[in-house]
């Protein structure tokens, strides 16, 4: 009781915060040019030390930060922001990916000295090198597509996440918090970004074989969680076999009225269901599953996009859901599978680490293509302009290959960001030219730095963090005790 | 009388009271003289209202306790007391020990009821005012929190209550049960990606469940009702019929009572709740379910399924 009761004190809180943020967003709009110039002259006499460190970032001061979101962001970011959690399922290894070494200067020669070992020549059929973007990015030989997007694109590398199991570092990354031995601790992110955005979505929190937690956040922003598109589609269709409308009636209203008798009054578990029971009449009665069903005649073109085969369960077909899902008006936050079979212990790394991550960069690739091309309702900005993607998975391998051929499990990981509110063609924080640890980075510039005291080591709940600042989350509300990376955002 | 004189008088009594006093406390009987004075004082108040009978034995009373201490002391508080002393003493028999003993028994319960009175008194008049304690509160009884079944629970329940049917779909010519193709979604743990079913009784859940009860309903309904057209099958489907011996074209108004029963019967086989015989806020629940379903859809039967999958997707179904 005593914990429910501070839930919603929690919850309450964190709704008259966001009422509390759009109203002083509002206000700053209005005074644009006053900001504008009291941060220019916060240039010159070190704004941030004179007006002090919000509280919250401990990054920015508060003009400087208002003055920035004048210039970057013309709509309201708090309000108006999606997002897509993009799973790369088995622990990825960033070798071949986010986080690569020039094999030319980490060679097998050096080995002893760096303990990193690319391997990129046991790799199948792919040009063994890295490749530079025009903007300067360095990415390994199985980042496909993405490299199209590297202007929008940021990584976030050298992130430790203080765990070598599967199930620990998907929960850590995807609430933020270290797991009790498995068991998550708190909510997902998703789960706390629909809470505070989607409550006008039919569906606000969406899941396709991605875990979600909610523990602290009301019943709406629990995800709905289907293994595979058909599920999905099953879900979105009216209940079958279908009732005479009357009797179907009936059988609500008798529902309804027994939950309004003390005994359910008194069961938070009762009130959840029947919570639950509206949202599936809601959901259902929404029609969705036909804008899902990309056997139809008009998804043609999306299914050229993608390169969909068929429409049965595919990355591909899951990429496009999401995007689908957001753009349709039907989910505030999307996580989904976009890559499996990662964990790859033995000489199957050579044959499927890098050809099953690069199918999900080119997924995701698309799905920016995608987004890009759709305006959002009749703005002029495209939904890309309003969708975050974090490509995520829940650790690295090791820079060395092991005895079978194989990379273990490595703690030092990386991610991506892209879209909505990212600043792109960056990379944030670094990992050790021996032996790919993590080390700390400077959260304001973004740049890795040899002194500990410097900086700070990337952390998950880093991330989120920043993406909880950015729509005006509260770190008093979300307690993740961490501060958003600046220069992220 | 001459003050020296006067000074026995005064001394006798001093010596007097201080051996009540200490035969008092060797019988564990110590009374607070001021509480005592003030009870007497109270007492005298109220004597004023009272008739000369009651007073004259309470007068008795409290000298035969003081005639136990002072056999051998004369006794010079008052007239009357001493009177009514010697009568004491004049009354009580040498011989008689098993009658005194009876009566000192006596007089002690008497004195100890008196003496918790006084404490309590006392305690009051040391406080200085009476404290009302407050009523505890009356503590509702704490339930178990609802859990609900897994799925394997909730497909034996189904298949429990509707005469072994399952929630299927027919693929490749063979029903397959859609909780188990659907366990993933469902939150069925796969023990490599996932270690514990989710319970919570989402709207994924409800949805699926609601879809599993009116299919489950309705091929109920349909074998109850080939078993009623071609009974010459010999299939007797009354134990796990919806509407057990009764007509299903039936409606309420023509046998209420059967009906009724059938409802109650209902509630306990799904809900395992056993209905008290005649009315009750839950029977009569029930019943507007199955009356208002059929009368908007002009039939019986409608009540019965509307009956069926009313009772499968209530909480009191699929929790425990």
């Amino acid at each position: 009781m005593r914990l429910k009761k501070q839930n919603q004190q929690l919850v309450h809180a964190q709704q008259e915060h966001s009422k509390i943020t759009n109203r002083k967003q509002k206000h700053s709009l209005s005074r644009r040019s006053l900001f504008k110039g009291l941060a220019a002259a916060g240039g010159v006499i070190g704004a941030e030390g004179l007006f002090g460190v919000s509280g919250l970032s401990g990054e920015w001061g508060s003009f400087t930060k208002l003055a920035m979101a004048q210039e970057s962001n013309v709509f309201d970011a708090t309000r108006e922001r999606y997002y897509i959690f993009c799973y790369f399922s088995g622990g990825w290894d960033i070798l071949v990916g986010l986080d690569p070494r020039d094999p030319g200067v980490f060679s097998d020669e050096r080995l002893r000295s760096t303990l990193i070992q690319p391997g990129y020549d046991r790799l199948d059929g792919v040009d063994r090198n890295v490749i530079y973007t025009p903007n300067g990015m360095m990415f390994g030989p199985h980042i496909g597509e993405l490299t199209r997007h590297s202007e929008r694109l940021a990584v976030v590398r050298g992130m430790s996440m203080e765990t070598l199991t599967h199930q620990a570092g998907r929960r850590r990354f995807l609430t933020g918090r270290p797991p009790s031995g498995l068991q998550a601790r708190g909510s997902s992110g998703t789960s706390w970004l629909s809470a505070h955005l989607g409550r006008e979505e039919p569906i606000p929190n969406l899941s396709l074989r991605v875990e979600s937690f909610n523990v602290d956040q009301p019943s709406y922003a629990s995800a709905l969680r289907v293994s595979n598109t058909s599920d999905l589609l099953r879900t979105l269709s009216p209940a079958d076999p279908v009732l005479p409308p009357m009797v179907a009636r009936q059988i609500s209203a008798s529902l309804s009225d027994s939950s309004t008798c003390t005994n359910a009054q008194r069961s938070a578990f009762w009130r959840n269901a029947e919570e639950a029971r509206l949202k599936a009449q809601e959901m259902t009665a929404g029609g969705f599953a036909d804008r899902f069903n990309f056997s139809r005649p008009e998804f043609a073109e999306l299914r050229s996009l993608y390169g969909m085969n068929n429409t049965n369960d595919s990355v591909e077909v899951r990429g496009a859901l999401a995007v689908q899902a957001i753009c349709s008006g039907m989910s505030r936050c999307v996580s989904v599978e976009v890559a499996g079979g990662l964990d790859t212990h033995f000489d199957n790394w050579e044959s499927d680490q890098g050809r099953n991550q690069e199918r999900g960069f080119n997924v995701v690739a698309r799905m920016v293509d995608d987004l890009a091309a759709r305006e959002y309702k009749g703005t002029g900005r495209s939904w890309l302009d309003h969708t975050t993607i974090v490509g995520f998975s829940e650790f690295s391998r090791t820079p060395l290959l092991n005895a079978n051929g194989g990379r273990d499990h490595a703690l030092t990981n990386a991610c991506f960001l892209l879209g909505g509110g990212i600043r792109g063609g960056q990379s944030i924080g670094a990992s050790s030219d021996v032996g790919m640890q993590p080390t700390a980075c400077d959260l304001r510039s973004g740049r890795s730095v040899a002194n500990p005291n410097a900086g700070e080591v990337i952390l998950p709940e880093h991330v989120l963090q920043t993406l909880f600042h950015e729509v005006g989350i509260p770190e008093e509300i979300a307690d993740l005790r961490v501060s958003p990376i600046s220069a992220l955002i | 009388m001459s003050l020296r004189k006067i000074y026995c008088v005064h001394l006798s009594t001093t010596l007097f009271l201080a051996l009540v006093l200490a035969l008092s406390a060797c019988t564990g009987q110590i009374q607070d003289p001021e509480a005592e004075s003030n009870s007497q004082s109270e007492q005298n108040s109220q004597q004023s209202t009272e008739t000369s009978e009651s007073s004259e034995t309470t007068e008795t009373t409290e000298v035969t306790e003081v005639s136990e201490t002072t056999e051998t002391t004369e006794t010079t508080e008052t007239t009357e007391t001493t009177e009514t002393t010697e009568n004491t003493e004049m009354a009580r028999p040498d011989d008689s020990n098993e009658e005194i003993e009876q009566t000192e028994s006596n007089e002690i319960e008497e004195t100890e009821t008196n003496l918790d009175q006084l404490e309590r008194e006392s305690f009051d008049d040391e406080e200085g005012e009476v404290v009302q304690l407050f009523e505890p509160e009356a503590v509702p009884v704490l339930e178990r929190p609802r859990r609900r079944m897994n799925l394997d629970q909730l497909d034996q329940a189904i298949k429990q209550v509707s005469g072994g049917l399952m929630w299927s779909e027919r693929r490749n010519n063979n029903d397959v049960n859609l909780f188990e193709s659907l366990a993933s979604t469902l939150g069925k743990p796969d023990f490599i990606q996932q270690t514990n079913e989710d319970l919570t009784p989402s709207s994924l859940f409800t949805k699926f469940l609601d879809d599993a009860a009116r299919q489950v309903c309705g091929k109920r309904i349909d074998l109850d009702l080939e078993a009623l057209a071609n009974p010459q099958n010999g299939i007797d489907s009354a134990e796990s019929s919806l509407w057990g011996a009764l007509n299903p074209e039936e409606s309420y108004q023509g046998n209420s009572e059967l009906i009724n029963q059938q409802i109650r019967a209902l509630v306990l086989r799904f809900h395992s709740h056993a209905l008290p015989v005649g009315e009750s806020p839950r029977l009569a629940y029930w019943r507007w379910l199955f009356e208002t379903a059929s009368l908007v859809d002009h039939n019986p039967i409608s009540g019965w399924r509307a009956l069926c999958i009313g009772l499968i997707t209530h909480p009191d179904f699929y929790s425990y």
